[in-house]
Parts: C-alpha cells; sequence; structure tokens
C-alpha cells in the first residue's frame, strides 16, 4: 500500500502530462473493476500478500506498477473513469 | 505469501446498487431482520444454526437498532457496502479479509471502519492505522469510487461453523461526521459480517528434504531434519531419534530436539530440526535413523515417523 501510495505521489505530474492513454485507462478500470470484486472473494496471508496479489495482476496485464499509480491518481480526479470501474465491477461481478 | 483460494464459499455476491441499476437489486430483505438470513440459506446447502454460531437476541437487537429501512431519506448521498458476503476462514489459521465499499453522491474522507463486536474470531489491523481500517488507496471515498477496506482475523482452533464480527464505519462528508452506510436497501450503522468457517481436515506436517546427509568418520557433524506444516499451526514441536542405527547423538535440549526458529510450525512454513552425529567411532557406510516428530495442535497431539539417511565417509 505505501509503495503504491508513494507513487501515487510521483504519478499526479505524469498525470498532468497524459502518461496513458485513453486505451491504457479502459484496460486498467476493467482491471480495477475486476480487482475489487476479487479482493473479497480471497483471504490473504497477510497485507503484503494484497499488494502482491494486485501487483501481479497490473504486470500479467502489461503495466507497471507506475502505469497504475498513475491511473490511481488521475481515477481520483475522474468521474467518468470511475465509472467505467464501477460498470467492470458489476459485469464482472453478476 | 500465498493466496487463499474461495474455500466453501459459493454464494452469489449481492451487488447493492440505487435506483438506476434495478437488475441488481438486492434479495428484497428490507425488513430489517436477520441481514444474513439468504447468507444462511445458501451456505453450502449446509444448515445453519444461529445458536451454533454464536448469534443471539442481543445480535439482532443490535442490528435493528439504527437502522432505516426508509432509503429515500439519503441524506445528500450514500456509502454502500457492495456485498456483505466473505470468504470462508480455516479453523485455526490467521488471514486478511477484505470488504468493498462504494460512495454515491458524496465523497467520504476520514475513512474508518472498526470492529466492535467479535464472536469466535480476534480482529485486528493494518500497521499504519493501529486502531482502525481505512481505504486501501487513501482514506477517501469519492463519489462513485470503489475502494476496499482489510481487516485481520484470528480464527481458533474450536471457531463454530461461523464467527461474527460486527462493523461501525464512520467517515466525514463536507467536514460533518457520518455513520450510516447502506447494506442492500437497508441503511445501518451497524454491519454484521457472518463468516464462514471451515475445519481444516488434511496432514498437519510433513518431512521435508529426505537427501543423505553426509559425516565424516572420526568427527562430527549436525543434521538436518526437515518439516514443512500444513495446519494453520501445530505447537510444542519436538523431535526424539527413535532408533540411532548405531551412531552417537547428541541433542541441543537434552533429550529431544526442536526447530530452530522456534517450537511452533504454521502453514507453508518450513524449519528444520538438528541433531549433532558424533560419528568419532563410526564406521564408514549408509546408516538411516528413525526420527519421531510431535505436537499439539489445540491441545490434541499429533505425531509423525520418519527417517533420516546419513552416510558416514572415510576421511
Amino acid at each position: 500500500m505505501r509503495s503504491v501510495a508513494t507513487a501515487v505521489v510521483f504519478a499526479v505530474v505524469l498525470a498532468a502530462c497524459g502518461g496513458l492513454g485513453a486505451a491504457d485507462r479502459e484496460a486498467l478500470a476493467r482491471l480495477e473493476g475486476r480487482w475489487m470484486c476479487d479482493v473479497q472473494r480471497f483471504t490473504f496471508e497477510d497485507v503484503g500478500a494484497i499488494e502482491s496479489e494486485l501487483e501481479a495482476r497490473v504486470v500479467a496485464a502489461g503495466y507497471a506498477v507506475s502505469d497504475y499509480a498513475e491511473f490511481k491518481a488521475i481515477l481520483a480526479e475522474t468521474p467518468d473513469l470511475r465509472e467505467q470501474v464501477r460498470k467492470a465491477y458489476e459485469e464482472y461481478c453478476a | 505469501m500465498k493466496v487463499r483460494g474461495l474455500g466453501a464459499w459459493i454464494l452469489v455476491m449481492l451487488l447493492v446498487v440505487g435506483a438506476a441499476t434495478p437488475a441488481w437489486a438486492d434479495d428484497g430483505d428490507e425488513d430489517g431482520a436477520d441481514e444474513v438470513s439468504v447468507l444462511d440459506a445458501r451456505d453450502d446447502g449446509a444448515d445453519v444454526d444461529h445458536e451454533e454460531d454464536g448469534r443471539d437476541e442481543d445480535d439482532d437487537r443490535d442490528d435493528r437498532d439504527d437502522d432505516d429501512d426508509d432509503d429515500r431519506d439519503d441524506r445528500g448521498g450514500r456509502v454502500i457496502l457492495v456485498s456483505d458476503k466473505v470468504p470462508a476462514v480455516t479453523a485455526g489459521d490467521t488471514v486478511w479479509i477484505s470488504l468493498t465499499w462504494r460512495a454515491d453522491g458524496l465523497d467520504a474522507t476520514d475513512f474508518r471502519v472498526v470492529a466492535t463486536k467479535t464472536k469466535g474470531v480476534d480482529v485486528s489491523y493494518p500497521a499504519n492505522t493501529g486502531s482502525y481500517t481505512s481505504l486501501w488507496a487513501d482514506d477517501t471515498l469519492s463519489d462513485g469510487e470503489l475502494d476496499f477496506t482489510a481487516l485481520r482475523l484470528d480464527v481458533p482452533y474450536d471457531a463454530k461453523r461461523a464467527v461474527r464480527i460486527q462493523l461501525e464505519v464512520s467517515y466525514k462528508v463536507n467536514g460533518q461526521d457520518r455513520a450510516d452506510v447502506y447494506v442492500g436497501k437497508r441503511r445501518t450503522k451497524r454491519v454484521t459480517l457472518r463468516i464462514p468457517v471451515q475445519a481444516y481436515t488434511g496432514a498437519d506436517v510433513a518431512q521435508v528434504n529426505l537427501d543423505p546427509q553426509t559425516v565424516v568418520a572420526g568427527s562430527g557433524a549436525w543434521i538436518d531434519i526437515a518439516y514443512t506444516g500444513y495446519a494453520p499451526r501445530v505447537d510444542g514441536f519436538q523431535v526424539v531419534v527413535t532408533d540411532a542405527a548405531g551412531l552417537v547423538l547428541e541433542y541441543p535440549q537434552g533429550n529431544y530436539t526442536s526447530l530452530v526458529h522456534d517450537a511452533v510450525l504454521e502453514d507453508g512454513e518450513t524449519d528444520v530440526a538438528r541433531v549433532y552425529v558424533d560419528a568419532s567411532g563410526a564406521t564408514p557406510g549408509d546408516y538411516t535413523l528413525s526420527v519421531e516428530a510431535s505436537w499439539s495442535k489445540a491441545g490434541t497431539p499429533g505425531s509423525l515417523a520418519g527417517t533420516v539417511a546419513v552416510t558416514v565417509v572415510a576421511p
């Protein structure tokens, strides 16, 4: 959590520069929606295991942790993107 | 660190949404009565006895207190627990579970969740928050945002079919304190989670790394006897050599040895017990020592017989 949070600070700057394109944001919104569903379906050994699982998903989707941090920073400022996450969650968690 | 699977959890996740998405409507549990009744009915097809899993009249009364079935008065937005279903946990285990939340029509800041009542389980929080848990990304749930909170559960071996915890949520909206959340269509200030418990039924311990170990004749050496834990936890772990095959042995602790790190073996943990082989008078050759490990699991003794291969080589 702390490593992602730290990356978010730097990602704010990157977000201003528009590092993620629309396709990337859409892909990460799908990842985020699914993650919000799956995280509640699993138990974890410790907090680090939660972080590791998230990071593994980000990498498997072809992104870096810094990309995800940038996405989270954009998410906080973009209602439409949050709506995309919600739709992805609803589609996946049916 | 390993991630656990769904275990015995097969419940349909109730996705709580406001009026905009009626296709995801809840189970119609609008009367403020036992909010876990749907869970009970679907929990692995097993009969659920509320008395057996520790629910009592106080739980029912607490759940009805402060409940408000009138969802017309949402005071300018809602914080929603999108599902009160959680995965099953194994008796004797310590795990982290998560709950996913969503804000509709408001920005909730200083978001905190505290377990105010627990039955049959100990609850603790992430180290960085200490006395409560908050959202994974930060402490703010923005309008339309999904985020989750994590809690640690210590489930005793004698846990019944389910354990229950009651949670209270607090947050601020425009600086004003609020504590109401929606579970389904019901607004409440207390969220009760029913957490299914499954008994551990596999082997407690296994002896591993059985390759022969070498000791030079005329000298001595420590040999390792390695074990991996499978049960959530065993205590008081000891190892004795029941047949030294003619070799002279010494224990670090009198007449037995234990694991190097401590006398506890947890699931997924591998540790070693050590015995000193004095080969000063040993003839070169292959020796098979018989060993026995013993432990206690929730007060119940367990044991495992095994062997250790030792090769005494000429100097």
